[in-house]
């Protein structure tokens, strides 16, 4: 099934792989590229990446692990990271986790059964500033309340 | 070249090698080490190979500082076993207590070195990681047990970089790291089993000799493999003190044995689970035909009978298929009896058709241990090393008699090639090691030792002669070829010269100008190159 | 100090866009010295500046530059590390977001001084809308051959590729940032050879901070000196603080090098949140050794700093008031270690993950007074044994909180304090 969108992807990364001294070098941004469109990594991603890269496959799962925004398995639609680092503890972080917690009905590492949210208690994310905070997708959220997270969730389609 | 100190000892060593290089060629100290191996690239993960290295602040890892003229070096200060000490302890932390189901005890480096550097109070009192994969066959050979796996990535660096076939790699980050192959593949390079001797813990076990034995009760013997004409060196490791506990194998298993010239430290997977041939389906018995039917006897009337038969034999009407399975020694004398002593012109030993895969790594085609000797020491053309001539002459009626050495006719020839040569041919003597249809049909059947039961040499694709060491007493009534032959000739009238191959082996020297200069000592376990003219 | 420098641009509108940013000065100075100055001046300026690498290691920027070997065999690259993952530490982010051509500017100085022609910027993968900014810096630079081939007429190139990370700490560690670069699992390398030498894809390389870089126009504009002067002895320049914690006003904060922590917190900051007690101060990220409050009258440099027994880093500063639970905050010290140690070598992986498993035993009501002496011993087991200092990173917190708040320590044990380590299972379904 994903075998269609890489293909689709090729041109795109023939571009990436362009800019790289080495071709090897290009694999973190090939796996980037890849699961934004096939959702998360598959064994057929692997191999495409592995593919453009001549990265033995075996080394493609080893890296797909080793970093935290790689997944192999489907996530929701919406990727909360939610930080648990030294700031946002200090400033009240855990009883929000428990309230999103609760609102999402899942613990860390699931996924609603509606496929609408997945959470991942995160490590930091640099946004001490604002803490306690989120990120949700690509977008940072933070100054959080109880309310502001019912809010963001809510706006989410 | 940089004169350094380890221990309180001078030594002179090459400038730039790393330290631990230098311990190990120059003194006789057993650095505690996992991550490291000379025949692979530097990880330096495992952090137990501490020395103290005089003007440093802190112990420094011996695989990757490189010495320097005037480096003095502690091995074993307080300094460097404290740190010793403390990365086993840190390995150890998750590590599962598996010593009693584990095949790798007796010889696993983390007991070894335990004993050695370790003998703390254990402060690990929490739950240990759980990993996925725990006794779980990743291929025909090994299997994989995740959670006694200290990662330290020889087997993944040997994967990539020896075989090339990446097999392995780390997965996952920090303590839930496991090391996996990609799922859905199978461990099955040609070389799989290497990856259970590079493995110092029992991560990576060999299934072929899971749970036989304690290794503490193997005997181990300095031989060479059979497999093909690379001759990799190997040890041949027998179970030597509970002969109650086995029905009838006394092999357990065969290791490589490090020799840079000829396999460095490893050996192929045909050779290395080859080895059964010696303790299953053996010629056990000397056996007659009498009255149409093959039955036991003893050496002495066997002999006797053979003697009677080979000195009533018209040379030009008898053949000898000598093989490229049997030692220097052996051929040797088969060549003084029946090229010098008989006068037989109708001499070979080379079954052709036989040839395998080969690669460029260790496998050669040829599958035969000592045809290069065969042809150094039989001193015959090109042309006559092929005994399918023989075998024609055989099937046409133009030979009398055939002394076949270990050549399954039957198998190489066909059934029905065989049969018209057998109606053909009056007398055939059989001398091999195992029960074939070839063998049962012969007139005397001398049962053969096995290289594992003997002394000898052989002779590799190089031409490297290699001693192998005997092992094991021959099994049932077999002996030695070159005893046999030895037999023949005092009954044939020569003088008895030889009670060690040894012997067999200098008259060889003496005689023929490709061994001249060589003797077992002189060979010693690293093998010596055929003078080529 | 009156005028920001590295933050003038922070608050202004779209700032990060050229036109903007040319607007305010962006690439004037960097256009004057590739005509004018030799790349040995640079260094030399950069050098006599008293920059410091503003990552957390505090290196003395110019004399990583003078490690690179002359001989021109192989190419030299410039690798910029935007992977920015100390807790406590949001300034690079800022400069990213609000900033990049400040960067891109300092790039091409950086390049030229060490005769690069190729560049990577490594952002942390988490760091979106900054990977986005920095790109269409980047693309807007070219269009106007700010980079590219022949610069402002000067005969130099300079190439910059915009790399995203994944998701791992460790490669905020310039080997393992190397070996990320490079397509593989983030593992730091073994030092020596160190990447001035052989660094990406083998070549000579040098790595440097964001900040550190952002700092080089300002050096080659307004002179050598005037930086030094700017900071304290040794230290030069000013520095962006990243504040955070118990405090009034947490953020970004532009100071002189040598700072006073106390007027940081109390004058610049707003002091301690509702005007409650300060009991712990980190000075420079997770990996710091804690403050207790009365030891915060020292100067924010790496030089004071490590005399006073903590360091610089990542100048992250986290103010703990008195409600501050010193077990809790151990607990969230040890959880991120363990996470984030990539798990190459044995006393770090096997460390990480033991010492976080006994302070959850402690923080869970279930520990023992032992349990502090074997933290304690962990703790030094780990450092100096491991291929690069995360694990004298995390031995850090654990034997700082645990020497400097025992009392409370030993109390919670005895109490037998109860905290659930996972506050949300109960009842979550």
């Amino acid at each position: 099934m994903s075998e269609a969108i890489l293909k689709g992807l090729d041109p795109e990364a023939q571009k990436i792989i362009a800019k790289y001294d080495q071709k090897r070098a290009a694999t973190l941004m090939l796996l980037h590229l890849a699961q934004d469109k096939v959702g998360y990594v598959t064994p057929e991603v692997e191999a495409w990446v592995s593919k453009w890269t001549d990265v033995p496959v075996v080394h493609v799962r080893g890296v797909v692990t080793f970093y935290s925004m790689y997944h192999l398995k489907p996530a929701g639609r919406h990727l909360i990271r939610y930080c648990t680092s030294t700031s946002c503890v200090l400033q009240g972080g855990e009883k929000l986790l428990c309230h999103l917690k609760k609102k999402l009905g899942i613990d860390n590492q699931e996924t609603t059964r509606d496929g609408k949210f997945s959470l991942e208690e995160a490590e930091c994310l640099c946004a001490c500033e604002m803490a306690p905070m989120m990120q949700v997708g690509d977008d940072y959220h933070g100054d959080l309340t109880e309310k502001k997270i019912d809010e963001i969730l809510d706006k989410l389609k | 070249m940089a004169t350094i100190t380890i221990d309180g000892k001078q030594v002179t060593v090459k400038d730039g090698i790393t330290i631990i290089e230098a311990i190990d060629q120059a003194t006789q100290t057993d650095l505690p080490r996992y991550c490291y191996h000379p025949g692979l690239s530097i990880a330096g993960n495992c952090r137990i190979c501490q020395v103290e290295v005089e003007k440093m602040p802190r112990t420094v890892i011996a695989c990757n500082t490189r010495v320097a003229e005037g480096m003095v070096i502690h091995t074993q200060s307080a300094k460097a076993k404290e740190s010793q000490q403390v990365v086993l302890e840190f390995l150890l932390a998750n590590h599962p207590l598996d010593c009693p189901v584990c095949d790798q005890a007796g010889e696993c480096k983390l007991q070894d070195y335990y004993m050695e550097y370790g003998l703390y109070d254990p402060k690990f009192n929490d739950e240990k990681v759980k990993k996925k994969k725990k006794a779980v066959p990743i291929g025909p050979t090994i299997l994989l047990d995740q959670e006694r796996c200290i990662l330290c990535t020889r087997c993944v660096r040997f994967g990539d970089e020896i075989t090339k076939t990446n097999d392995f790699g780390v997965f996952n980050r920090g303590d839930h790291s496991e090391l996996d192959i990609y799922p859905g593949k199978e461990l099955n390079n040609k070389y799989s089993g290497n990856v259970a001797d590079i493995c110092p813990v029992g991560a990576l076990t060999d299934r072929d000799f899971r749970f036989k034995m304690r290794v503490w009760y193997l005997g181990s013997a300095d031989s060479v493999c059979t497999g093909c004409s690379r001759g990799c060196n190997i040890f041949i490791n027998y179970e030597r003190s509970r002969p109650y506990h086995l029905e009838k194998e006394r092999v357990m298993r065969l290791k490589p044995r490090e020799n840079q010239e000829v396999n460095r430290w490893w050996m192929c997977d045909d050779g290395r689970y080859g080895y059964k041939f010696i303790d299953t389906n053996r010629a056990l018995e000397v056996r007659i035909l009498d009255g149409g039917v093959q039955q036991k006897t003893d050496w002495k009337t066997a002999l006797e009978k053979t003697a009677a038969l080979l000195k009533k034999a018209d040379p030009a009407r008898w053949a000898v298929l000598v093989s490229p399975q049997y030692s220097n020694e052996d051929l040797y004398l088969a060549q003084k009896l029946f090229a010098h002593k008989l006068k037989w012109k109708n001499i070979a030993f080379y079954a052709p058709g036989q040839e395998g895969f080969e690669d460029d790594f260790l496998i050669k085609k040829d599958k035969n241990p000592n045809t290069a000797g065969a042809a150094q020491v039989l001193n015959l053309s090109q042309v006559a090393h092929d005994i399918t001539p023989l075998v024609e002459k055989a099937k046409r009626g133009e030979l009398d008699g055939l002394f076949v050495f270990g050549h399954d006719l039957v198998k190489l020839y066909g059934i029905d090639a065989f049969r018209q040569l057998r109606s053909k041919v009056k007398t055939l003597v059989y001398e091999g090691w195992s029960l074939n249809l070839t063998a049962d049909a012969a007139d005397v059947f001398l049962p053969s030792a096995t290289h594992a039961e003997k002394e000898g040499t052989f002779t590799n694709f190089e031409g490297r002669v290699q001693r192998f060491r005997k092992a094991l007493e021959p099994a049932g009534a077999s002996r030695a070829t070159w005893e046999i032959l030895q037999d023949l000739a005092v009954l044939l009238g020569e003088a008895r010269k030889y009670d060690r191959a040894e012997f067999v082996f200098e008259d060889l020297a003496k005689e023929n100008e490709a061994f001249s200069g060589m003797d077992y000592k002189k060979i010693g376990m690293g093998g010596l190159c055929l003078r080529t003219s | 100090m009156t005028e920001p420098i590295l933050s003038r641009n922070f608050n202004i509108a779209d700032a990060w866009k050229l036109g903007v940013a040319e607007s305010r000065g962006a690439y004037a100075t960097a256009k004057k010295v590739l005509g004018s100055m030799k790349p040995d001046e640079v260094t030399h300026a950069v050098l006599t500046a008293n920059l410091r690498g503003l990552g957390g290691a505090g290196f003395p920027t110019g004399k990583k530059w003078q490690f690179l070997p002359k001989d021109g065999k192989k190419p030299v690259y410039l690798v910029v590390n935007a992977d920015e993952g100390e807790p406590g530490t949001f300034k690079d982010r800022y400069i990213l977001e609000r900033d990049p051509h400040q960067l891109i500017e300092g790039m091409i100085l950086a390049a030229f001084a060490i005769r690069s022609r190729k560049a990577y910027i490594y952002i942390r993968g988490e760091y979106v809308e900054p990977f986005r900014r920095t790109q269409v810096a980047v693309d807007e630079a070219y269009a106007k051959n700010y980079l590219g081939k022949n610069l402002f007429g000067s005969g130099v190139d300079l190439d910059i590729v915009v790399h995203r990370g994944a998701g791992a700490y460790i490669c905020g560690e310039e080997t393992a940032l190397l070996n990320s670069l490079e397509g593989q699992r983030g593992y730091p390398r073994l030092k020596p050879p160190f990447p001035a030498l052989v660094g990406l894809f083998g070549c000579p390389t040098i790595v440097n901070n964001v900040e550190t870089l952002a700092c080089v126009p300002h050096i080659l504009k307004n002179g050598a000196e005037w930086f030094a002067k700017l900071g304290s002895t040794g230290n030069g320049g000013t520095h962006l603080f990243s504040l955070s914690g118990h405090v009034n006003k947490p953020g970004v904060y532009e100071l002189p090098m040598g700072t006073p922590l106390r007027k940081m917190i109390e004058v610049h900051a707003g002091g301690v949140r509702g005007g409650k007690k300060l009991k712990a101060v980190i000075p420079g990220g997770i990996s710091a050794k804690i403050l207790t409050a009365a030891e915060i009258d020292v100067n924010m440099d790496y030089d004071s700093l490590r005399n006073a027994g903590t360091m610089l880093g990542s100048a992250g500063v986290m103010v703990m008031d008195d409600s501050t639970c010193m077990v809790k905050m151990l607990f969230y010290a040890t959880k991120f270690f363990s996470h984030e140690s990539c798990g190459q070598c044995s006393p770090c992986r096997e460390g990480t993950g033991w010492a976080h498993k006994i302070v959850t035993r402690i923080y869970e009501g279930c520990g023992s007074l032992k349990d502090l002496e074997t933290l304690l011993v962990i703790a030094r087991n780990m450092e100096g044994r491991t291929i690069c200092v995360f694990a004298d990173a995390a031995a850090w917190p654990i034997q700082s909180y645990i020497t400097k708040f025992r009392p409370e320590f030993e109390e919670y044990i005895r109490k037998k304090k109860f905290e659930p380590a996972r506050p949300a299972m109960a009842g979550a379904h």
